[in-house]
């Protein structure tokens, strides 16, 4: 049997008397697109942020490459190669589009303080690499015509997308997207279908899902998690999960079935 | 253990009007999120108001008491409605900066009034004294407790169970929520000021009372133990503001017994940073800290950091005139402005890569300075360093303690940041007042020597061209630094913490480094004063210094490196133009600070912002994070 790329076991969370997350345990294989969908306030977000470290969990453990990460801080989970972007967007709003990519470049950053202040030429190398390294993400996220502008003054689905260069500026193997596609017009979220796509492909890019739109959903995921009041309950295919008759009922309520 | 009861009673007397003030910074920091820095002013107010009516009506203390108490409300009703109200969708802040600029206003009123001296509320203030059993007390103290219960407890009745009380903590809740729901906002928050301001207008005219003694700062000193009080209890909470206030009076009255009265007013800050770094939320608060996240400076755009491109002119044009400047003038006293001038430019530097780029509102910086200026000189007077060895390790010493003053404050955001570092300020300034084997204390250290240049000693013109090559140094430095990945990721920082960690970057490694660097660029101006002046004392290095840095980059422009330069320059040379009005300085100063944060809140030299209201009215796309800020 293949290590799992990211192992989840019996990972629990609870908020006071409000359990968030409970006995969740799933796999994330190496080159899978998997996807974890549920109603609201099923324990999605939850789960992504117990798994990038924004808060420990209470119980239960994950391992990434075999490590154990939980309870690690966000920058060191983010060091080990599991990059995210956040329901509400956390990009930075008063820097450039370029600076907010290079900004998720930082940790690669090799020149010093010191070479900075006194602009030695391994700084300006530095800058040149980090530059066309930033250029590369700037082309494949298509934000080409705006990297000059604050990202504050860009559309909501551009705002999106300067996020996800942003975490994959962190050259991550796993890469956590909530709800990537909220706010964005249909033909915006074809492109975001591609991308995804391209990004597993093309660069080898193992990704994980936390979305509402379903025929987006069912479209790329190799997997399906489906969550519902902070348990899993049910997994498979996108069309195994269609039939079952607990996800319809999660959705639609016990009577409609 | 009759001592200790004796230390209880009196603890219990004075931290009665702690929690009193306390409550009052409680109130509006739970209903608006902002701390007042303007209550101080209803201290002094109430005090002064309280001591003329019983000079008028011949000692009758209770009109003495009502009226002090109804100055102080009507102090409240105009802070808010000219420093706080109108910044309604600025940072939050904004309105420290405000509420603060008006407290030095009324202030410096009063001691043009009443005059800077120590007198007594009224000359025939009877006092008797009671012995219960061990342990004796004042029917001041008696009466300061009696009045604390009936006012916290009215409060408490008001608040659990009127409506006006529901609406208040509806409000302290969600604002919006309580806008749907037809509560009329803005009259909820101005009785609510008016409430908090008569709180402590109560705490001062008692306070006033306790000691028969008045005086025109009473009022800062007492706002600091209110802050304490109020942090220690959680902030928002205010019957944790009142437990806070009697632990702090009792933990200040076993102090004077038991260690030594000189440390007494230490312990409000050390009690405000221990609190904060230990538990920030206080003993009674609530556990999240999520208001705090609206602190953001974010809807703030920064100007663009200047290249670092040294072929042009821009850059250029201002060095040369500043190196061309002695050639024009001889006079002692311009080359002395001046070069105040360049070194005040130099501290805001500093402090605006922490409070401009790195979006930690510090009011700690007169703490750097001062540690460069004492460094130095104890180097080079007590252990008899050449003094450019002096302040070459009085640089390095200050960036170290840089990190430790960071230290503390890491896991804090927003207005927490600024309270631990106004503590971290004060309680160097206390350090600098006792260590006197260190210090010397009060007396200060004389005789610095001054430094040499191939044997000669600096004069005026030397002095000058010294702290120039300073400021040119740390602003090539910053500027560099700006444009490196280091200043990308401070900047950053300041728009989303969560963001910068989510790229790998440990935010408080961040954090560290721009203090280190910042503390490094204060201490290096501290020690340069040192030597320039021969004689420092603790009084050039306390928390209100630090306040008037924080002005300094306001006034020039948050996140604005020659708007910083030209803020510190600015307001350093202000008292000297002031001169003839030198009696009403710093409430000049207070009426600059409000005038530039209402009409043009960016700095003289900083870009314009767009309130995020503004921007969604016009339909602009705005992110998430101003829509948040918006409400």
């Amino acid at each position: 049997m293949t290590r799992q790329l990211l192992e989840v076991s019996q990972l629990h969370r609870a908020f006071g008397g409000l359990v968030a997350v409970s006995e969740l345990s799933f796999h994330v294989t190496d080159g899978e697109v998997v996807s974890i969908i549920g109603p609201n306030g099923a324990g999605k977000t939850t789960a992504f942020n117990l798994i990038t470290g924004v808060y420990p969990p209470t119980g239960g453990s994950i391992h990434f490459r075999g490590s154990q990460v939980s309870g690690m801080a966000l920058h060191k989970v983010t060091d080990l190669g599991i990059g995210r972007t956040f329901q509400n967007l956390r990009i930075f709003p008063n820097l450039t589009v370029r600076d907010n990519v290079l900004v998720g470049m930082t940790r690669k950053n090799k020149a010093s303080m010191l070479t900075a202040c006194l602009r030695l030429p391994a700084f300006g190398r530095e800058e040149a690499r980090l530059n066309a390294e930033a250029d590369r993400l700037i082309d494949l996220l298509e934000l080409r015509q705006v990297e000059s502008q604050l990202a504050r003054n860009l559309p909501y689905g551009n705002q999106r997308r300067v996020e996800i260069a942003r975490a994959l500026a962190s050259d991550p193997a796993l890469l956590l997207l909530d709800e990537p596609a909220a706010g964005m017009n249909p033909a915006e979220i074809e492109e975001l279908n591609n991308l995804i796509r391209r990004l597993r492909d093309e660069f080898g890019k193992t990704i994980l899902i936390v979305e509402h739109h379903m025929s987006l959903v069912m479209e790329i995921s190799d997997r399906i998690i489906v969550m519902d009041q902070g348990r899993k309950i049910a997994e498979g295919t996108p069309s195994e999960v269609r039939e079952s008759p607990l996800v319809v009922r999660a959705y639609l309520g016990a009577g409609m079935v | 253990m009759d001592l200790f009861l004796q230390v209880l009673v009196n603890g219990f007397a004075v931290g009665g009007t702690y929690a009193l003030g306390a409550v009052g910074i409680s109130l509006v920091f739970g209903v608006l999120n902002i701390i007042n820095f303007g209550q101080g002013a209803t201290y002094t107010v109430a005090a002064y108001v309280g001591m003329l009516l019983m000079m008028l009506t011949g000692a009758n203390v209770l009109v003495a008491f009502v009226g002090g108490v109804a100055a102080a409300f009507i102090v409240g009703y105009i802070t808010e409605r000219i420093a706080v109200r109108p910044l309604r969708n600025q940072p939050l802040q904004m309105s420290l900066i405000t509420t603060m600029g008006f407290g030095l206003i009324a202030e410096n009123l009063v001691q043009f009034i009443f005059g800077p001296q120590t007198q007594p509320l009224s000359a025939d203030l009877s006092s008797s004294v009671y012995s219960i059993g061990p342990v004796t007390i004042t029917n001041w103290e008696i009466v300061t407790l009696a009045v604390v219960v009936l006012a916290t407890g009215t409060l408490h009745f008001v608040l659990s169970r009127t409506s006006f009380g529901s609406a208040v903590r509806a409000v302290a809740e969600d604002r919006r929520a309580a806008v749907l729901l037809g509560i009329d906002v803005n009259r909820l928050i101005i009785v609510t000021f008016c409430i908090a301001a008569a709180m402590g207008g109560v705490a001062g005219v008692l306070g006033a009372a306790l000691y028969n003694a008045i005086y025109p700062t009473m009022g800062s000193l007492s706002l600091t133990k209110a802050f304490a009080a109020s942090v220690l209890g959680g902030m928002e909470q205010v019957g944790g503001a009142i437990v806070g206030g009697l632990i702090l009076g009792v933990a200040e009255s076993a102090t004077a017994v038991y260690i030594s009265s000189a440390w007494r007013d230490a312990i409000a800050f050390a009690l405000l940073v221990g609190v904060l770094v230990a538990m920030p939320t206080g003993l009674l608060g609530r556990r999240d800290l999520d208001k705090v996240e609206r602190t953001n400076l974010s809807v703030f755009p920064l100007p663009p950091v200047p290249r670092l491109d040294l072929r042009r002119m821009s850059i250029w044009l201002p060095v040369l005139i500043a190196l061309l400047l002695p050639l024009v003038i001889n006079d002692n006293y311009y080359m002395r402005i001046l070069t105040i001038m360049l070194m005040s430019g130099m501290i805001a530097l500093s402090l605006n890569l922490v409070a401009g780029f790195a979006g930690l509102f510090s009011l700690g910086h007169a703490a750097f300075y001062g540690f460069g200026a004492y460094a130095s000189a104890i180097l080079s007077t007590q252990l008899g360093l050449p003094v450019w060895l002096s302040i070459t390790g009085s640089i390095l010493l200050t960036g170290a303690f840089g990190v430790v003053f960071a230290w503390p404050i890491m896991r804090l955001r927003g207005h927490y940041v600024t309270m631990a570092t106004f503590g971290l300020s004060g309680l160097s300034w206390m350090i600098m007042l006792n260590w006197i084997d260190l210090t010397r204390g009060p007396m200060g250290i004389r005789a610095i020597p001054a430094p040499e240049f191939f044997g000669e000693t600096f004069g005026a013109t030397g002095f000058y061209y010294l702290i120039l090559a300073f400021l040119l140094i740390s602003t090539g430095i910053v500027l560099a630094l700006l444009n490196s990945p280091f200043g990308r990721a401070i900047r950053a920082m300041r728009d989303d913490e969560l963001g910068v960690a989510s790229v790998g970057q440990d935010t408080r490694v961040l954090k560290m480094q721009v203090f280190a660097l910042s503390a490094a660029i204060a201490g290096g101006a501290g020690a340069f004063w040192a030597h320039y002046v021969s004689y420092i004392s603790p009084d050039s290095f306390t928390p209100i210094v630090s306040i008037s840095f924080l002005a300094m980059v306001v006034f020039g422009g948050l996140g604005s490196v020659p708007g910083a330069i030209f803020g510190g320059a600015a307001l350093a040379a202000l008292p000297e133009i002031l001169r003839f009005a030198s009696e009403y300085r710093l409430a000049i100063y207070g009426l600059i600070l409000i005038l530039v944060v209402l009409y043009r809140p960016q700095g003289l030299l900083g870009m314009r912002h767009i309130a995020p209201d503004a921007r969604i009215r016009k339909g602009q796309p705005a992110s998430n994070k101003a829509r948040e800020e918006a409400a």
